[in-house]
Parts: C-alpha cells; sequence; structure tokens
C-alpha cells in the first residue's frame, strides 16, 4: 500500500504557517485553498455521498477555515485541522439532510434490488452492482474505501481525512474488502473474479 | 492441494476486486467554478465580525513588536561588540604609541594626550549612549 509522501525535511505546510504567523492571511488562505479544495471536496463527496451536498458543505468548510485562520494556534498540523472542520461541516449537513428526509428511500432499494435480482450481464449494471455493494457496506469501512480510491491510494492521507490511525484505516480497507468478496460470492456468479474482470 | 487452489482464487478474486475499484471508484469531478463561489461567499459573508478583525490586528501588533524587540536585542549586541573592539583597538595603540609619545612630547606627553583621547572618547561613547538610551525608551 502507497504511504503518504513528504518530499523534505520541512513539515508540510510550512509555507502557509510562516505566512500566518507574517499575517499575510488572504496569501495563506489562497495558497490553503488551491492545496486543499479537491482534498475537502473528496472528503465530502465520501462522507455525504451527494455531488451537490458535498460542493455545499467544502463551500462551507473553507470558509469556516477562513474565518477561523487568525485563531489557528498551531497546536495541530494544519491539514488535521482542515479536515476536522470539514468532518464537522459534513455531520451538520448529515443532520440536516436526516431532519429533513426521511431514513430510508425505498425508490433506490427497490432499484439495487431489482438489479440484483436480474442476472447481470451488462457493464453498466455489474458497475451499479459494486457500487451498491460498496454503499451498502458499514459507514467506517465504506468511507475508508472511498477516500482510498478516490485519492491516490494513500493510506496517510485518509487517516488524517478521517482523523484515525493508519492502523485502523488498514484494518477497515481490509474489512471492507473481504466483506465486498463476501457479497460478491453471495451473488451466485459462476466466476466471481472474471465478473470483476469485465467491469469497464 | 485443494487449499493451495482456493489460496491462488483467492489471490486472483482479491485482484480483481482491486481492479474493479479503482475503475469503478472515481471521484465526483471537482466542480467547476468552485474557487469563484467561494470568494462570493467569503464577500457575501461580511467581512468578518468585530472579533475576528481584533484577532487579526492583535496578531499584528504581536508580530510587530516581536520585530522589535528582536531588533532592539540585535542593537544591544552590536553596541557591545563595538565598545570591546574599540577598547581592543585602544589598548593596542596606547601600547604602541606611548613609547614614541614619550620619545618626542617628554613625560608630559605621556599623559596629556592620552587623556585628551579619552575625554573625547567617552564624549563620543556618552552621546552614542544617550541616543540608544532615547531610542531604548521608546519600546515597551
Amino acid at each position: 500500500m502507497q504511504q503518504s509522501a513528504r518530499s523534505d525535511g520541512d513539515p508540510p505546510d510550512q509555507d502557509i504557517v510562516e505566512l500566518l504567523r507574517g499575517g499575510a492571511m488572504e496569501t495563506a488562505f489562497e495558497r490553503l485553498a488551491s492545496r486543499y479544495e479537491h482534498k475537502v471536496y473528496r472528503l465530502c463527496c465520501s462522507v455525504l455521498r451527494d455531488p451537490d451536498q458535498a460542493q455545499d458543505a467544502a463551500q462551507e468548510s473553507l470558509l469556516r477555515v477562513w474565518k477561523a485562520l487568525p485563531k489557528y494556534d498551531q497546536r495541530a498540523s494544519l491539514s488535521t485541522w482542515i479536515y476536522a472542520i470539514t468532518r464537522n461541516r459534513c455531520l451538520t449537513a448529515i443532520e440536516r439532510r436526516r431532519i429533513q428526509e426521511s431514513l430510508s428511500d425505498p425508490a433506490v432499494e427497490l432499484e439495487v434490488e431489482s438489479v440484483q435480482a436480474s442476472a447481470p450481464e451488462r457493464d453498466e449494471d455489474r458497475a451499479a452492482i459494486l457500487r451498491g455493494l460498496v454503499d451498502e457496506l458499514p459507514e467506517r469501512y465504506r468511507s475508508a474505501l472511498t477516500l482510498y480510491y478516490y485519492g491516490e491510494r494513500a493510506v496517510g492521507e485518509v487517516a488524517q481525512m478521517l482523523g484515525v490511525p493508519e492502523g485502523t484505516i488498514k484494518t477497515n480497507l481490509h474489512r471492507a474488502r473481504a466483506l465486498l468478496l463476501e457479497r460478491i460470492r453471495a451473488l451466485g456468479l459462476a466466476d466471481p473474479a472474471q465478473w470483476l474482470e469485465r467491469l469497464v | 492441494m485443494n487449499g493451495e487452489d482456493d489460496s491462488v482464487s483467492g489471490d486472483r478474486l482479491e485482484r480483481a476486486l482491486d481492479r474493479a475499484l479503482q475503475r469503478n471508484l472515481v471521484a465526483p469531478s471537482f466542480p467547476a467554478g468552485f474557487r469563484q463561489r467561494l470568494q462570493a461567499a467569503i464577500i457575501r459573508s461580511g467581512e468578518r465580525d468585530p472579533s475576528m478583525t481584533v484577532a487579526a490586528l492583535e496578531h499584528e501588533l504581536a508580530a510587530q513588536l516581536a520585530a522589535l524587540h528582536s531588533e532592539y536585542v540585535r542593537l544591544r549586541q552590536r553596541t557591545l561588540g563595538t565598545l570591546i573592539g574599540v577598547a581592543f583597538a585602544a589598548g593596542l595603540l596606547i601600547n604602541f604609541a606611548l613609547p614614541w609619545i614619550s620619545a618626542h612630547f617628554g613625560s608630559n606627553g605621556v599623559f596629556a594626550l592620552p587623556a585628551i583621547g579619552v575625554a573625547v572618547g567617552l564624549g563620543i561613547s556618552a552621546r552614542v549612549w544617550w541616543r540608544r538610551s532615547a531610542l531604548a525608551r521608546l519600546l515597551p
């Protein structure tokens, strides 16, 4: 597994921290946004599973980062701090959504069931089944798995994004794959490996 | 033998799953115009509230005071260095000059000329010290 890499001996984001120390808030934020906006958006996509909501949550997260920037005290690394703010925004968004919607969506469940019941021959069907199986994983496995494959498959970075130790991410990835394999086998396919290899 | 077959097919399945996930779990594309919307949201958020402004100003003031303090320390170190250097040079000069003065100006010259030099040096030092002390008093 690929680990998160550091290019040199400097702590990451030292340039941004120096700018903050010098009081250059706007330049620091510009640099921070360029470096983290994609990652923040990916984290929001992984947690919220909805690109539109993820976009709103990512924007709110970075807005909150901007407002809190003068109070950043360097007790945690900048990335840890940004991801913590993002996770909080995502949790708020989930809570808001939970209030607005009912917990289950019967239409989506029916769709998944109908796809599973028929023989999955078309590539789109197979891909939909795989994504459906991923969506049905327990949240901690699903978020670790999606962030791992959304990004550069770096365990360290996923751990930082989710605020858990690297060992936990490795365990969750292993269990997520094991659960997926178990559920793929349960589909009753003649050759599950070939079925997976034919996925586009 | 059967166990080995299971292991091989298990490995193949795991590799196939990894490849399938790589191909199918792709992050949604980053929304176009995200940064512009973020900038607009920042502007809409009404600049900063007063507590943010106070925090930013306090941060700026602390940075300026730290810079002033480090400059003050550097100045004191330079002054001390200069004094030591001048004292050493004066000692060296006297060591070589005294025999020459006594030869040309007699025994009184040995005391009179260095005394004039010391008086001039003290005057200059006092002036410099006074100016720098006045500068130092401006600091908190």
